[in-house]
């Protein structure tokens, strides 16, 4: 074909015009050009092209359309509401922020979805507020909308709880009590602010107000909520798990204490959870009733872990202490035990070497001392038999007339001391304390003590005059 | 779309312009006349086509490639052309040709290779003008202007396929006339020996 093709365009180019055919044929084409000139102003118009690829009679420039187009998308969906979300109350694109936020909310398919995002947006207000209030930007109209707000999103979240009550009564009950924890990390951050400055102002008292109401609403309604022992366990398993991950993915930025107190939270509620299900046989309706309280701890628990507002703003233990195991419990009777011992010693060497000036105040300690002998050994008796709520009672009680006889006594730590080292040096005769304690030789850590105070007979000790 | 936009510069269109008269006058120029077999005739079509694409310009397009709009816009005077001067219309022309997308062998290129092969270019092109204005115009297209099927099925506003098919049977055609012609020269050759 190359040859043929060769040959033919060979011969074919003969054919052309002659010079004077050219010449010519140009003339009438520039006197045409000249009568019929190019408009000075002409507008270019860009037709659509002859569907040439390989020539490309005109350019196109729907590429350069399409770019723009993406871009403007890209600044309007994405760009626009990144910006909007750091945004308050009387910024620019503020309402950008509300109205992403309806767009996310109507993506919510079922009502619990609906009540979660209904109650995020009342922590974004309240976020929203807090920070208003302390860069001191607040104006009436702004403050009128954050509480209207707060108090819409209340109200939305409480109905569509009452929406999901006719089809998921279970889910309603977990909904609700959700809720309630919320308003109570809510209103402990607000209180938390109204204490912690003078300059606080009327928002966060009045959505403390809000909160508080729709709180003890909420916690009504959630004690009053059915949910089934199943259930909740089911969902205490997903949110644990949940808790877990999120400790996890914040290793890098908690601290250790931090990770050390979060983690013994997330312990003892699984402890409680275990407790819980032991029971679920012989008593249902208080292990649903544990559970609650589980579900409630670990809400606030995870609105710890995942908002750095209330991180801020509140300790982990105000929301939710610890529970001290049974062994963490004596451990700490017997500290107070021992110290209330090593008190009573110090007492009775003062009265032994007759620092203790007054006579009315001598008489008083001399009464009293039976009463505190008597608790120390109930005290005593209970550690050992691990009655420790008794234990803690007793201890309390001597703890509280030790103190004030010490306080009649004019005794100080130092000048206790002091007593104790002139005693040694100087004195033959003394009453003291042996305190067996017996330490774990791996840690020097104190197992466990006894202790068996010998009190002088105050009767036979003279009292300096 | 159109979307209008200020020119800047009719000096440099003006220049474009006749550059483009300069460097295809001539190419537009063979195929008219190889087209309509009338020189004269061929050198007003190609004046026409040149100030048709002016008036485009002054209408306020933009041309950015020449050769190819220019192409269509002499194809079209050409078409024209045939309408006058034929008696029948270029549809029934077509009718009578068929116009179907043709058989496998025909739209394969290789084929059209092997024919095209089987050709002697030369002889060709003085037969070519005896082919039905079809096939005349692809094999011109093709194998003198040098355009691809692609383009000349964009200019002609026909498929690839039958442009494939027209010009697989516009070079068997030819090849038949020159076939053809051969055998009558050689007949007539031996005639000649005979009676010297």
């Amino acid at each position: 074909m190359k040859r043929f093709s060769a040959q033919l365009k060979k011969k074919a180019d003969n054919i052309r015009l002659r010079a004077a055919e050219k010449r010519d044929l140009r003339e009438r084409l520039v006197s045409y050009m000249e009568y019929h000139p190019l408009p000075a102003d002409s507008v270019k118009i860009h037709s659509e092209p002859v569907q040439m690829e390989f020539f490309k009679v005109f350019h196109i420039s729907a590429k350069y359309i399409r770019t723009a187009m993406a871009m403007t998308a890209v600044f309007i969906f994405i760009i626009t509401p990144f910006l909007a979300e750091k945004t308050v109350p009387g910024d620019i694109l503020y309402p950008v922020k509300g109205l992403t936020e309806d767009i996310r909310g109507s993506l919510n398919l079922t009502p619990y979805e609906k009540v979660a995002w209904e109650t995020k947006r009342l922590e974004r207000r309240v976020a929203e507020a807090r920070l208003l209030e302390k860069e001191g930007k607040l104006t009436p109209e702004v403050e009128a909308g954050v509480l209207v707000a707060v108090q819409g999103h209340k109200s939305a979240a409480e109905a569509q709880i009452k929406s999901l009550q006719t089809t998921d009564s279970d889910g309603a009950g977990l909904a609700q009590m959700t809720f309630s924890s919320v308003l109570d990390v809510q209103t402990a951050i607000l209180r938390s602010d109204i204490s912690d400055t003078t300059a606080i102002g009327t928002l966060s008292v009045a959505i403390t107000s809000v909160l508080e109401a729709g709180r003890s609403d909420a916690k009504t309604e959630g004690l009053n909520a059915p949910v089934s022992f199943e259930r909740l366990m089911a969902q205490l398993e997903i949110e644990t798990t949940r808790a877990y991950e999120l400790l996890t993915s914040n290793e890098s930025v908690a601290t250790a204490s931090e990770q050390s107190d979060t983690r013994r939270r997330l312990t003892d509620l699984e402890f409680k959870i275990k407790d819980a299900s032991s029971k679920h046989e012989s008593d249902p309706e208080e292990a649903v009733s544990e559970l609650r309280t589980v579900w409630s701890d670990l809400q606030k628990l995870i609105t710890f872990m995942t908002d750095i507002n209330v991180r801020q703003s509140v300790s982990i233990e105000s929301l939710v202490p610890i529970v001290l195991t049974s062994e963490e419990r004596k451990e700490i009777l017997v500290n107070k035990y021992e110290a209330l011992v090593a008190d009573l010693v110090r007492l009775d060497n003062a009265m032994e070497i007759m620092i203790i000036m007054d006579p009315d105040s001598v008489e008083t300690i001399k009464s009293t001392l039976p009463e505190v002998n008597d608790l120390i050994t109930l005290a005593t008796s209970s550690i050992a038999s691990s009655s420790l709520a008794e234990a803690e009672v007793t201890i309390v009680s001597a703890r509280v007339l030790i103190d004030s006889m010490m306080q009649m006594a004019g005794i100080s730590a130092e000048s206790s001391e002091d007593i104790l080292d002139d005693f040694d040096k100087g004195s033959t005769t003394s009453s003291h304390t042996n305190t067996e304690v017996e330490v774990d030789p791996d840690d020097d850590k104190i197992i466990s003590s006894s202790s068996t105070p010998t009190i002088t007979n105050p009767s036979t000790t003279p009292v300096a005059s | 779309m159109a979307s209008p936009k200020k020119t800047g510069n009719i000096g440099s269109q003006e220049e474009r312009f006749l550059k483009a008269f300069e460097e295809y006058s001539d190419a537009l120029f063979r195929h008219a006349t190889l087209r309509i077999s009338d020189r004269e005739r061929a050198i007003d079509i190609v004046h026409d086509t040149f100030t048709k694409v002016w008036t485009y310009l002054r209408n306020g397009h933009e041309i950015e490639t020449y050769r190819p709009f220019l192409y269509k816009v002499l194809n079209n005077l050409i078409i024209d052309e045939y309408r006058k001067q034929k008696e029948l219309s270029l549809d029934t022309l077509l009718e009578r040709e068929g116009v179907d997308e043709g058989s496998f062998e025909e739209l394969s290129l290789s084929t059209v290779e092997a024919l095209a092969a089987t050709i002697d270019g030369k002889q060709a092109l003085n037969l070519i003008d005896s082919l039905p204005d079809v096939y005349k115009e692809v094999l011109l297209f093709r194998f003198v202007d040098e355009l691809g099927p692609r383009e000349i099925s964009i200019l002609t506003e026909e498929s690839e396929n039958v442009i494939s098919v027209r010009i697989h049977r516009g070079l068997k055609m030819l090849r038949e006339k020159i076939e053809a012609e051969t055998n009558v020269r050689e007949e007539s050759r031996v005639q000649h020996a005979k009676f010297k």
